[in-house]
């Protein structure tokens, strides 16, 4: 049989997810053992080759760009998770969340206290997906089935998370690997 | 005027005491048309409380402004009860005569334009107040000529009085009454004898929680302590409900006496009328009759030949629905915010002041006073036997003859349609917002204590209704009065309010229903006090009697959440960066 | 004053003294009621409703409720379990709770509380309100984004410091934390007053402590909130 596929992205995050997903060390041979990586920036692949079983999803969603990507996993993936606050709640980028995406323009490029910008000019190539009124959880976008708080999750965590899945098992965080920081 | 002079004249009108904030504050605000955060300081020192505690009182309570006020306050109802297709028509016409938006004040600082909730006319909205004066029937047309007499300061000569609209005089509250009949027979029996009076007709409260009154009395009699205290509500906000406006016009004497007899069973000779700021027009007849009453004898020292001492004193609101619920109302009669208080202790064993305290309805009061008249018996003659006597019914919404009606209870809610020329309803509200909606196959469903309990209001919803924009109306409502101190209420109102629009708007998912359900429960449950507990009673009792009209608004989710709208969520960034979105497909 | 009377919960003899609450007689008792506006020996809030139980079938917080001979309370129920976990879920979401980064994490009694109850996604949408923070004194900084309104520093600058410096302002959702006169700094308040220390979460906090406690060393990092009131109660 072959083995399930999945995908993981980054979405509005800081790859520190990522960075607890490689801290399961060498249980990373056991998972590929398991599974086989399909889109993900782990192994660099850009599309979906395939229908894959789980998704993991970091960051939330900050630009259109974000949203496409998600959907596009919803699509591809049996399952989904919220892998890590941003994804879970919109985590650090959120902190603009409240705030008129104008003046965070603003304050990010014209008039914040370290800005260098002698131009005058805010980043708006067509190539730059456009930024969303405000950020939001993966959550909100799409539907998602499973949630692994953290920042970043700890990696017993992934890893207890993920075993539970591949082998149809309720996912059940020992309290210590339960954490929002 | 300044400042330095309104301050210490509004403070020493109510001997610089503590307990009398909402008096100070309440005339600042009228004076100056705010109270600033210098005057907050001020008030602080002359009264010696806390400014935190001022400026706490000063928002809590919609009449009451940091923020300068124009010199006449227009504030139109956004009552579900007021705002029909005439209400909204009459909003835009405000606005447009104006020249300002609701929550804005006209150049000149002459006239401001605010929202306000339920003022109690629901049987002749939509309506509005103007300062304190209550304006009704409102149509575009009638707002021109209101905003022209306001412009002119020819308010009270351009004919906006507010119509009678007592439809139907029962035998016990709008009888006729000698006055001090009541009271005389009182004080020909002990005070225990009054109590068991009034326990024998098994009077229940007329406020809607319908505690039995002489119960409460005999707690209140019993708790130690000198100096007690009759506290009468006549905070009526539940949206809906104007019977006490109806009483207070007519009898007012009625409940006076019935406090009087109350002062005399509990053995407390100050009684307080806490009047919601919405009814402060009332207040110069209201202390007329006091005054007459103090004259015949009715009111005052040595009343039955010495046997009693009572007087009785207006406490005006200042626009907080929850100040209704009793313990609320202490707090706000000792001039705090309005939010209630921890139970235990029970008011009757510490109330106003920490003192033993009764507070029941002016209807309550009302009628005490007739079955000290007329006796236990008689009284319990009327109604039903876990409902005893008459009851005053609020009728307002899509019928053909809404207003007051003291009716026996016991009554079904389709003969009560009969009467109000009701029929055809798609829905019944019994009780107001924090009651039940009741569905047509349900109209043979008896009002009273034993199925259908009220504090008397009864809306009447026709068949071109949206229900569900009406539920989200009354949510709006208790998220607006919430008085914020307990999460549940603070918090989930709004959770509920927001998923209900959720729904509204097409978006909803199946499990959005038992999302609500899980919502309500957790706010009715844990709740600290009436208003939370019954808050979301409009969702819950229609989820439960109309489940169709949500389900039909439903839609599938396919894995993406309906509401999440990519293109809505894209237009700052389209404003700010000046380019459109591109969709890819691939 | 020390009339001894017993009731139950979840089935369990309680002693209690008259006119002592439910929570404190559970508490000696060695039964944790969750709670978060409650602090031991000050004048209860009522306000978080976290620590409602079931006396005799009606919904009562324990913090207000006084014992009474023969009354049976329920805490560890199905349902009240729900209804609690939805009240911290209301909490998370009201506020602005961003735990990567606070200072107060791994010792914040709001997050214990929901480890405790095991949440790990936010149930309703975020509100993402926008709150100030008051950094006008010297010492101590309000962080309103953190807030719970519990009141406990309200009250234990009241009953402790004797400085009714703490209020609310406003109502309903709009609720907040208020000082007088209009800034912290304004105030009488020192770093060392009880009610700095009385917030539950990261609110009212010192300036310059950062985060002095490494994490796995922090108060909730291995065992839930509770869990030393339970032991104390049931001894090995």
């Amino acid at each position: 049989m072959a083995k399930p596929k999945i995908a993981t992205t980054s979405l509005a995050g800081c790859f520190g997810c990522h960075m607890s997903v490689l801290d399961i060390d060498d249980r990373i041979l056991q998972l590929v053992e398991l599974v086989d990586f399909d889109k993900s920036p782990v192994d660099d692949i850009k599309k979906f080759s395939a229908h894959c079983a789980v998704g993991l999803i970091e960051g939330g969603c900050c630009n259109q760009e974000n949203v496409k990507v998600l959907r596009d996993f919803r699509k591809n993936c049996d399952v989904l998770v919220s892998v890590g606050d941003c994804a879970i709640m919109g985590g650090i980028p959120a902190m603009r969340n409240g705030i008129p995406l104008q003046e965070c323009l603003q304050e990010a490029y014209l008039k914040g206290p370290t800005v260098h910008n002698p131009s005058g000019q805010i980043p708006n190539d067509p190539e730059l997906p456009l930024i969303l009124d405000r950020v939001y959880p993966a959550h909100e976008v799409v539907k998602i089935d499973y949630h692994l708080p953290g920042c970043p999750p700890p990696a017993d965590a992934i890893w207890e998370a993920l075993v539970a899945l591949l082998t149809d098992k309720p996912i059940k965080l020992p309290y210590p690997l339960l954490k929002y920081d | 005027m300044n400042l330095q002079q309104v301050v210490p004249e509004a403070a020493a009108r109510c001997g610089r005491d503590p307990s009398r904030v909402m008096d100070v504050v309440r005339e600042v605000q009228a004076r100056l048309g705010r109270v600033s955060d210098e005057a907050i300081d001020l008030i602080a020192r002359e009264l010696a409380v806390p400014p935190v505690d001022v400026k706490g009182v000063v928002t809590f309570y919609a009449f009451l402004s940091r923020k300068q006020k124009g010199r006449t306050v227009i504030r139109l109802s956004e009552c579900v009860g007021c705002l029909g297709a005439e209400g909204h028509a009459s909003a835009e016409e405000l606005q447009r005569q104006l020249g300002i938006k609701f929550g804005e004040t006209t150049p000149d600082g002459a006239i401001s334009l605010e929202h306000t909730a339920c003022i109690g006319m629901c049987d002749q909205g939509p309506a509005a107040l103007v300062d304190e004066q209550p304006i009704a029937r409102l149509t575009p047309e009638r707002v021109k000529d209101l905003v022209a007499a306001v412009r002119e300061q020819k308010l009270a000569e351009a004919g906006f009085a507010v119509a009678d609209n007592v439809h139907k005089k029962g035998e016990v509250v709008f009888a006729e009454m000698e006055p001090g009949a009541g009271l005389k027979h009182a004080l020909a029996l002990d005070p225990a004898g009054v109590i068991g009076e009034v326990k024998a007709s098994r009077l229940r409260g007329r406020g809607g929680a319908g505690f039995p009154a002489g119960t409460k009395w005999e707690f209140c009699a019993r708790a130690a302590g000198e100096r007690k205290v009759v506290l009468c509500n006549a905070d009526e906000g539940e949206p809906g409900t104007f019977k006490d406006r109806e009483i207070l016009k007519h009898v007012p004497a009625h409940v006076f006496e019935g406090m009087a007899i109350a002062g005399y069973a509990i053995g407390a000779k100050e009684g307080i009328l806490y009047l919601r700021g919405e009814y402060a027009y009332m207040l110069p007849a209201l202390e007329k009759t006091l005054d007459e009453m103090r004259e015949k004898g009715v009111l005052g020292k040595g009343l039955g030949g010495g046997k009693h001492d009572f007087d009785i004193r207006v406490q005006l609101g200042a626009g907080a629905y929850v100040c209704g619920e009793e313990s609320a109302l202490i707090s706000s009669c000792e001039g705090g915010r309005g939010v209630p208080k921890d139970r235990p202790p029970f008011p009757v064993e510490r109330g106003y002041l920490g003192l033993p305290t009764v507070v029941n309805n002016v209807e309550t009061f009302a009628t005490v006073a007739r079955i000290l008249e007329k006796g236990a018996g008689w009284f319990a003659s009327f109604g039903t036997r876990d409902s005893t006597g008459t009851k005053l019914f609020s009728v307002s919404g899509d019928c053909a003859k809404p207003g007051i009606y003291e009716l026996p209870y016991g009554l079904t809610v389709r003969e009560l349609m009969a009467l109000v020329g009701g029929e055809g309803a798609q829905a019944v509200l019994v009780g107001g917002p924090s009651g039940s909606f009741v569905k047509p196959e349900d109209f043979d469903r008896k009002i009273g204590y034993e199925a259908l309990a009220t504090g008397g209001s009864v809306m009447v919803f026709g068949p071109r209704r949206d229900l569900l924009e009406v539920v989200s109306g009354f949510m709006r409502f208790f998220v607006d009065e919430s008085c914020g101190h307990c999460v549940p209420c603070r918090v989930g109102n709004v959770l509920i309010k927001e998923r209900l629009d959720k729904i509204r708007a097409g978006h909803g998912v199946a499990e959005d229903l038992g999302y609500l359900e899980e919502l309500c429960a957790t706010v009715k449950r844990m709740s600290r006090c009436g208003l939370g507990q019954t808050s979301p009673n409009p969702v819950v009792t229609t989820l439960a009697s109309f489940r169709g009209l949500y389900e039909r608004r439903l839609t599938e989710s396919n894995g993406l959440q309906p509401d999440f709208d990519l293109n809505a969520a894209l237009q700052a960034a389209v404003k700010a960066q000046g380019r459109a979105p591109v969709f890819h497909e691939d | 004053m020390s009339e001894t009377i017993t009731f139950t919960i979840d089935g369990k003899k309680i002693p209690a003294k008259k006119g002592q609450t439910i929570i404190r007689a559970a508490e000696e008792a060695g039964v944790y009621i969750p709670r978060l506006c409650w602090l031991k020996d000050l004048i209860p809030g009522g306000a978080c409703r976290v620590c409602t139980v079931l006396v005799n079938g009606r919904p009562q917080a324990a913090c207000t409720q006084p014992a009474a001979g023969g009354i049976v309370v329920q805490n560890e129920t199905e349902e009240l379990f729900r209804w609690r976990k939805n009240i911290v879920a209301m909490l998370f979401v009201e506020g602005n709770h961003y735990c990567m980064f606070c200072e107060k994490s791994g010792n914040c009694e709001l997050q214990a509380v929901a480890y405790r109850f095991g949440i790990t996604a936010p149930k309703y949408p975020h509100q993402f309100p926008q709150r100030a923070v008051d950094a006008s004194h010297p010492d101590v900084l309000i962080d309103h984004n953190r807030c719970i309104l519990c009141w406990r520093c309200a009250r234990t600058a009241r009953v402790k410091d004797g400085k009714p410096i703490f209020g609310v302002v406003n109502r309903g959702i709009d609720s907040q934390l208020a000082v007088g006169p209009e800034q912290l700094g304004e105030t009488e308040l020192k770093a060392t007053d009880k009610a700095v220390e009385a917030c539950p979460v990261g609110a009212l906090m010192k300036k310059r402590v950062g985060y002095a406690v490494p994490v796995g060393k922090r108060l909730y990092d291995h065992e839930p909130i509770g869990s030393d009131i339970e032991k104390a109660g049931n001894p090995a």
